[in-house]
């Protein structure tokens, strides 16, 4: 199924995101039958979630977006995107997340029929937010120097309907270059010694000019990488870092203080808890001032409540400095 | 029409030569700016008036040198550089000194009169001659450390730079200009911001969306027209007299066929039913007493671009520079009023257009920046938007996405809803003097992100 175009309807061999929750999406491969563990047999397509099983051919003739039911609760068949295929992808390696990659594609300037380099491959998560960009007329060659993630992206893209988009190769590109001349609009590296790749990027831009991209975790790296840079010519030299703050929305409710009320005054003793004629003239009172509740205590508590968006405890702090740069272009 | 404004769209993207009428991007030192190309007139860059003749057939990307005329100092040409000089490599070669115990701060250390270094510059005397009377002339450049030479020469680079490059308008160079020049103007916008919204909303060539987008120039609308490429649907709904459409201009996007515009108001009458081109004649005069709004602006960082949400104002004619003609004489007034009928007639055309395409097959994805609040809009808007796709509502305010947070969960409409921002810092990289950027963006506005589900 492609993670580029859209379509309404789930088919057979299609991938659906089944999603449980938040943080539960599962990538599925829509299929009436599948290998069981030890990959020796057939056996049928049978999906276990924690609200119930799911006959995965079930999925087939509904629709994206609908609800799907199950024995113990539901979930939605959404359908894939590369921020979902991002979201809940196998890792082999580390990956890059939608906030660094969203701010990555607008720097490099990509479109439809732009011409990408990218090395290394990794997880093939950025990867495939750059096919979606540059399809259907662009192209993305993208580099590992393993042998076992190349091949394995290269099935990935295969599955995903965008092998024609798309060329792994499997290189060490320190060492041997792109192989590449006057091809890419854009090179994004995300290696360790991106340095030294500088001078091949270089030459795999085009003559009319082209956006460099390099992500690293390390400040040493970073500064290796721009003055290497500025020496082979690119300017507009910009390093920058771009953090997601996510805020979880909630009705709150505060108890207040209120100066006004006194609990030990006779009047406000509920000690019996019958309501009397002067509690209902508080709460009456208490309409024009504080809105009031009865506890489990003897003391009637003001609240406040309101909706706010809190930050999580815990937000990432840092993935890795994007450093961009221009080519400019040669105009001799 | 269509066919036209395929080619102009092409001869945009491919062509690597200047064209006259062009929108370019003046860059000179840090400082850039867009510029519709009219080899017959002069731009006023700060205190200096340069003419424009001699780049149309150049490159983009060629480097000019601005050339004072002998007779007045203050008006330039522009000629193809055969070399930029670079300051550091030429006057960072001494030793320096080794930190700045013995400096002292005083008004005197620079020997030259300011009056001297204008004499200089109004005589067309070059930048490096002038940077080197400067050093000459100065008692502390010697025993200052390199780091604190450089950064000397930096600053007065910028002000002795006189070099211009021309380059190709792209979303990323626009906002940045439009950001620098008045965050407000686009609703503190941010880069960043800009970036995830068109992530969030999957926006890919051969895809149909819907923006409803006001009071942000029309920098959405053009960034999404721009990852459309040749294929897909954008329709633009917004609210009152005329879209937005300065940015669109200085990409050359305003004419693209993949851009349908649809009036908020429109579409609520299409939608009972109404026709709304034949009420015309009634509703024309009634719009052009409620004041004119300005055709298609050719530049974006005019300081002056009209708000077309705000309440009816005086006619007002804007020229290219910026000035204002004063309101004048019934003929320049009437002929005016003939000017609008076509493009209310045309407004009306197309939302009529726009409606028929949202109404034979829902789109793709949904983008809301605007001024009002979201709520409604999003709850409205919902209904042309197929499901398992995203949406994706920008504010500057947390407390209308929390609000509309609320109306979602509560309609059950989305899932993985998600309120958001981008936290952004710079950071300046040198040999040795690695930190942050000393200034960074306090806040670059809010994302609120779901995907619309079907129960």
């Amino acid at each position: 199924m492609a993670l580029h175009g859209f379509k309404e309807m789930i088919e057979e061999n299609d991938t659906v995101m089944l999603y449980i929750n938040f943080s539960t999406i599962i990538p599925i491969k829509v299929s009436e039958t599948t290998m069981n563990k030890k990959g020796d047999k057939e056996v049928e397509n049978i999906y276990q979630t924690k609200y119930g099983a799911l006959k995965v051919s079930d999925l087939i003739g509904k629709k994206f977006g609908h609800r799907v039911d199950l024995s113990k609760g539901f979930a939605y068949a959404l359908h894939p995107s590369p921020e979902l295929w991002t979201k809940s992808l196998p890792h082999r390696t580390q990956i890059l997340y939608s906030t660094d990659i969203a701010m990555i594609i607008l720097q490099l300037e990509l479109k439809p029929g732009c011409v990408v380099i990218e090395s290394g491959t990794g997880s093939g998560s950025l990867s495939h937010s750059l096919i979606r960009t540059i399809a259907p007329s662009g192209h993305l060659h993208t580099y590992d120097f393993h042998q076992q993630r190349s091949e394995k992206a290269r099935v990935e893209f295969e599955e995903h309907g965008l092998k024609d988009f798309v060329t792994c190769y499997h290189k060490d590109v320190c060492e041997e270059g792109f192989g590449l001349e006057n091809t890419a609009d854009a090179v994004f590296l995300d290696l360790p010694h991106p340095w030294k790749v500088v001078p091949h990027a270089k030459k795999s831009l085009k003559r009319s000019g082209g956006r460099l991209c390099s992500f690293s975790p390390c400040i040493e790296q970073v500064q290796e990488t721009c003055e290497q840079l500025k020496e082979n010519g690119f300017k507009e030299v910009n390093t920058i870092e771009c953090l997601l703050r996510e805020f979880q929305v909630r009705k709150i409710t505060l108890p207040e203080f209120d100066p006004e009320f006194d609990p030990l005054d006779e009047k406000n003793d509920n000690s019996d808890n019958l309501p009397s004629e002067q509690d209902n003239q508080q709460k009456e009172d208490g309409q024009k001032g504080m809105k009031r509740k009865h506890t489990g205590s003897s003391i009637m508590e003001a609240e406040k409540k309101f909706v706010t968006g809190v930050p999580l405890t815990s937000m990432p702090g840092h993935t890795g400095y994007l450093t961009f740069a221009t080519l400019p272009p040669i105009l001799s | 029409m269509s066919e036209n404004g395929a080619e102009r769209m092409e001869a945009v993207e491919d062509c690597d030569i200047i064209q006259e009428g062009a929108t370019v991007v003046l860059q000179k030192f840090n400082y850039m700016r867009t510029h519709v190309l009219n080899p017959k007139k002069t731009l006023l860059l700060g205190r200096d008036t340069v003419s424009m003749s001699g780049v149309v057939g150049k490159k983009y990307g060629t480097t000019f040198e601005m050339v004072s005329d002998p007779k007045n100092k203050k008006q330039f040409q522009l000629v193809e550089a055969n070399e930029v000089i670079d300051f550091e490599s030429l006057f960072l070669t001494g030793e320096g000194g080794q930190d700045n115990r013995d400096l002292e701060d005083t008004e005197n250390s620079q020997k030259l009169s300011r009056e001297q270094v204008e004499e200089m510059r109004d005589s067309g005397v070059s930048g490096k001659v002038i940077m080197e009377k400067l050093i000459e002339n100065s008692e502390t450049y010697q025993s200052k450390t390199k780091f604190s030479q450089a950064k000397f020469l930096k600053k007065k680079a910028k002000k002795y730079h006189h070099y211009i490059i021309f380059r190709k308008p792209t979303v990323r160079l626009l906002i940045d200009i439009l950001y620098k020049m008045d965050p407000m103007k686009i609703m503190n916008l941010r880069i960043d911001s800009l970036s995830q919204i068109l992530n969030m909303v999957n926006v890919q060539s051969g895809g149909r969306y819907m923006v409803y987008e006001t009071g942000a120039q029309g920098i959405v609308v053009a960034s999404l027209l721009e990852r459309l490429g040749d294929a897909g649907e954008l329709v633009h709904v917004y609210q009152t007299g005329q879209p937005q459409t300065a940015c669109l201009n200085s990409m050359g996007l305003h004419k693209s066929p993949l851009l349908k515009t649809l009036n908020i108001s429109h579409l609520r009458s299409l939608e009972h039913g109404k026709n709304i081109i034949f009420n015309h004649p009634k509703s024309e005069s009634k719009d052009a007493e409620n004041g004119a709004e300005e055709t298609s602006d050719q530049q974006c960082d005019k300081t002056s671009e009209k708000d077309t949400d705000a309440e009816p104002e005086k006619k007002r004619i804007k020229l290219e520079n910026g000035t204002k003609e004063p309101e004048s004489e019934n003929s320049k007034e009437s002929e005016e009023n003939d000017q609008k009928k076509p493009v209310r007639m045309n407004l009306r055309e197309r939302s009529v257009e726009a409606f028929n395409s949202i109404k034979a097959e829902s789109l793709d994805g949904l983008v809301i920046v605007c001024k009002q609040h979201p709520g409604n809009i999003i709850t409205y808007l919902a209904k042309y938007i197929k499901p398992s796709r995203p949406f994706v509502i920008y504010s500057p305010y947390k407390e209308p996405l929390m609000d509309t947070y609320m109306q979602l969960k509560e309609a059950r409409m989305a899932v993985m809803v998600m309120l958001t921002e981008t936290w952004l810092r710079s950071h300046q990289v040198l040999p040795r003097r690695t930190h942050p950027t000393v200034l960074m963006s306090g806040g670059g506005g809010y994302l609120l992100t779901g995907i619309f589900v079907q129960n």
